[in-house]
């Protein structure tokens, strides 16, 4: 698994994990983050179990297993946490686990055992060390009616789940960033079409997001976005059609 | 988990069902002893005076639907019991095989921590499957209830003949209840030797799984 450090400044610093040239074709590429600082860390959709080997090896590299003392999951979907168990067995017995209040009962059939801290739908923050503070962020309905972004003002980085993710085939990655942002498109659109279900929780989450100085997009799947591509994605997605339903279905 | 235990889950969870599937009928059995014997009561009252011991004979007959229905719930309740504590250890088997996968990558403190969680999630399959064993176990004690019960069935139905011998113009409609017990009897006989005929089967696993857990005991990993 490859790991980058997508931000860096004193102690603070943000990781990318994703890019497994090992991973199975049968297992969707994910993204997985860690921020650090002042040692403490908070891990932002750990996976699947499938890539737990993968993951945790390319973590326990770069920091001490302890550090991590937040485990943050967007939402429901198997690809973000059913590694959840997994992870416990390896983690500080009080690491916080934060999800949407709608999937604390649901997560628990990856993970019976498992203590999670419900987050409200207007959301709330993940305080990371005395002067950091990382917000979590609404995104209901894009595509999980439980979902949450994460927000760290200081790197100007949001973390935007399934928002922004892509399905890059392997030979066409060149990197980590989006170089070309129209030929990037093809890779977005029919994930965004079909999954995205409401124009006004779009317009909501482009309305709230426009307030924050976000450098870097960074979903869950797919190639991160930067600079002026940030704001591209808005432009594309703000005028995208979606909520469509049934009519996103392609037919065969 | 190690292949030997693998092994022996599986044939530990196979006698269970084998011998759940041997008692399938057991419940609908024990009704058409219960419908029987209510049959044998009426007979026995239009009798009058020359049904009252076949009278008392089905008191003995309720008895014997009550333990039947008891010995049905009994393996239901066991069978079940050894589906989720199999169900567990393969949940936590899958969890265990992926922590094996990780080891090799690990590194840091993450690997102590990771050993450590492999040590616990070993411990938590033995016990799921101890468990499972214990309800085979269980099984098995029904199974000889249900073999003793067969027998007081047959019984019964002799005494009944007996019985018949001395009702005069009843004779008959007793005769027909004594023969149809018998049946009953053969039925819940061949059953409970089914059963335990699987049962025995999966005796070697769960005796093999006792060393295994004995074992793992004894390693300090238990
Ligand atoms: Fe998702
Ligand atoms: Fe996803």
């Amino acid at each position: 698994m490859l790991c980058q450090t997508i931000y860096r400044e004193g102690d603070h610093r943000w990781l990318a994990f994703g890019q497994d040239p090992d991973r199975p074709d049968n297992i969707v590429d994910t993204n997985q983050y860690v921020v650090e600082a002042g040692g403490d860390a908070v891990l932002i959709d750990p996976g699947g179990i499938e890539i737990f080997p993968a993951m945790l090896g390319a973590l326990s590299a770069k920091l001490p297993i302890d550090s991590i003392r937040h485990i943050m999951l967007s939402h429901q979907d198997p690809d973000i946490g059913s590694s959840l168990p997994l992870w416990r067995e390896v983690c500080r017995d009080d690491v916080q686990i934060h999800i949407s209040w709608l999937w604390t009962s649901f997560v628990s059939h990856f993970d019976g055992e498992a203590t999670l801290t419900p987050v409200p739908d207007p959301g709330g923050e993940i305080r990371l060390s005395k002067t950091l503070s990382l917000e979590i962020v609404p995104a209901h309905f894009l595509h999980s009616p439980g979902n949450f972004h994460l927000f760290d003002p200081r790197a100007g980085i949001l973390f935007s789940a399934d928002v922004a993710a892509s399905l890059v085939p392997r030979g066409v990655r060149g990197g980590l960033f989006v170089e070309d942002f129209s030929a990037h498109i093809p890779y977005m659109e029919p994930w965004h079409r079909r999954a995205m279900g409401s124009e006004r929780a779009r317009d909501a989450w482009l309305s709230r997001v426009a307030r924050l100085d976000i450098r870097i997009l960074a979903p869950q799947h797919g190639l991160l976005l930067r600079g002026d591509d940030v704001k591209r994605f808005y432009d594309w997605f703000g005028t995208l059609r979606i909520g469509e339903g049934i009519e996103a279905v392609r037919q065969e | 988990m190690a292949s030997e235990l693998r092994m022996a889950s599986a044939e530990i969870l196979a006698g269970a069902v084998r011998a759940h599937l041997a008692l399938g009928k057991l419940s609908e059995l024990a009704e058409d002893v219960r419908i029987l014997s209510l049959n044998a009561e009426l007979a026995a009252g239009r009798a009058g005076e020359q049904g009252r011991s076949i009278r008392v004979l089905t008191l003995a007959t309720r008895e014997l639907v009550r333990q039947l229905t008891a010995i049905a719930d009994g393996i239901a309740t066991l069978k079940t019991a050894a589906y989720a504590a199999s169900a567990g250890a393969l949940r936590t088997d899958l969890r265990l095989r992926i922590i094996e996968r990780a080891r090799p990558h690990t590194a840091g403190s993450a690997l102590p921590k990771l050993e450590a969680g492999a040590s616990r999630l070993a411990a938590s399959v033995v016990t799921d499957l101890l468990s499972a064993a214990g309800c085979v176990e269980g099984m098995d004690k029904q199974t000889q209830r249900l073999s003793a019960t067969a027998m007081h069935a047959g019984t019964i139905a002799t005494n009944i003949a007996v019985e018949a011998a001395g009702a005069g113009a009843h004779g008959q409609e007793f005769l027909v209840v004594s023969r149809t017990m018998r049946r009953y009897a053969g039925e819940l006989r061949r059953m409970a030797e089914e059963a335990r005929g699987a049962l025995a089967r999966a005796r070697p696993a769960v005796d093999a799984l006792g060393h295994v857990a004995f074992a793992h005991h004894t390693r300090g990993v238990a």
